[in-house]
């Protein structure tokens, strides 16, 4: 009997692919340094070290050595070099009203007769309508100086009030403008304006009749005269404002 | 009787072409391999708190060491002489990895230990190769205890990257 071989190889060939690593080194890495610090003989040993003061050049409470003002090292007594409040604003309403309304009679009055009697006091109106204003002012200016650089205070009074003679007149509302930390400057000097509503508690009298048109009188146009010859306000009482250190 | 003798070859072994073409088959391959660049972490700047001189002995203090060599909330001291530390990680462009140790350690010295926390820039955790560097900064908190003895204070600690 013929015995057939037959050798039967199978065979495969696989495609290989792979990653050739190192995991023994390549794959992570470590450094281990030494961070070192010394700690100085302040930290307890010997004695605590003395800081140094802090300067200062300006006292810092009121009038410390009790002389009534309020010095410094440097020297200048902060203090109010000049104010106007002579001239406080707004003018009392009535007054307004009533130089509005006079004005308001004139024109008419003018307009009616430019020759009249009428218009020429128109014009003395207006001329006596300018110098009142000056009894009315805007807000009172306020010039102080002191340490250079130095914040400081500022006071105001609170409500007031005085007579004119024909009214009495209330002043309340002050308010500065220097923000609420006023400083001074490097040349040591600041300014800042005070203002106050005025508020007329009376009723002003307007002098003559209503006038307007045709056939007005001097006399009416007269009583623009007599709010002149008579303002409401000829000059304001003064009024405190206090300014300090801080 | 002749014996039939049947010779085993393991299959992985050999390869043989058969004029059979049932019997084997063949076909052609590649092999590949991509070799990776190893990962490295270096230190090019130590890691230093300086001299610390606590203000007022009987408090704590702390000092807080940034990434650029400033210190701040140093309450309670005053720091000279501290230097932020610097590391370059350098492996395959692009490729990312796991930036780990830091943590707390304890600085060893003359007196009692000193806690010392650390920190990096960037952060701790999975970061990325760029043109196949990265710089890392380290900074840290160290807190002096009060009376805190005076003299030198070691600790060491781990800066570790790691392929993810």
């Amino acid at each position: 009997m013929k015995l057939n071989r037959e050798f039967l190889f199978s065979l495969s060939v696989a495609i290989v692919s792979f990653h050739l690593l190192d995991f023994s080194s390549s794959k992570a890495a470590t450094v281990t340094p030494t961070v070192n610090v010394t700690i100085g003989a302040g930290g307890g040993v010997g004695p605590t070290p003395v800081i140094p003061e802090t300067t200062t050049t300006v006292e810092t409470t009121g009038d410390a050595n009790g002389d009534g003002e309020i010095t410094t090292t440097v020297g200048d007594a902060i203090a109010v070099q000049t104010s106007n409040f002579r001239a406080i604003a707004p003018a009392p309403q009535a007054a307004v009203t009533a130089t509005t309304q006079a004005a308001s009679a004139a024109s008419q009055a003018a307009t009616a007769d430019p020759s009249s009697p009428a218009a020429a006091a128109a014009e003395r109106f207006n001329e006596g309508a300018r110098a009142a204003s000056d009894y009315f002012g805007g807000a009172s200016s306020v010039a102080v100086s002191g340490v250079p650089n130095q914040t400081y205070n500022i006071t105001l009074p609170g409500e007031t009030s005085y007579s004119t003679g024909a009214e009495i007149v209330d002043i309340g509302g002050f308010a500065h403008d220097a923000g609420a930390t006023p400083q001074l400057s490097e040349a040591g000097s600041g300014t800042f304006n005070v203002a106050a509503d005025v508020n007329d508690a009376g009723q002003f009298q307007t002098a003559g009749s209503e006038a307007g048109g045709e056939g007005d009188t001097v006399g009416d146009v007269g009583s623009v005269e007599q709010i002149l010859a008579t303002p409401v306000v000829t000059r304001s009482p003064f009024v405190s404002i206090i300014v300090s250190y801080n | 009787m002749k014996k039939l003798t049947l010779l085993a070859v393991p299959a992985f072994a050999a390869a043989m072409a058969m004029s059979a073409s049932s019997y084997a088959a063949s076909s052609g391959s590649t092999a590949t391999v991509t070799i990776k660049t190893p990962i490295s972490v270096a230190e090019d700047t130590p890691l230093a708190f300086g001299t610390v001189i606590p203000t007022v002995a009987t408090n704590s203090a702390s000092v807080v060491l940034d990434f650029a060599d400033g210190t701040s909330g140093s309450t309670n001291a005053t720091v000279t002489g501290a230097t932020s530390g610097d590391f370059t990680v350098s492996g395959a462009d692009s490729s990312s990895f796991v930036l780990s140790g830091l943590g707390t350690v304890q600085m060893t010295g003359t007196g009692t230990d000193m806690p010392l926390t650390l920190t990096s820039s960037p952060a701790a955790g999975t970061l990325a190769l760029s043109s196949g560097t990265l710089a890392i900064a380290v900074g840290g908190t160290l807190t002096v205890g009060a009376n805190q003895a005076s003299g030198a204070y070691t600790a060491s600690y781990d800066v570790t990257v790691n392929y993810n």
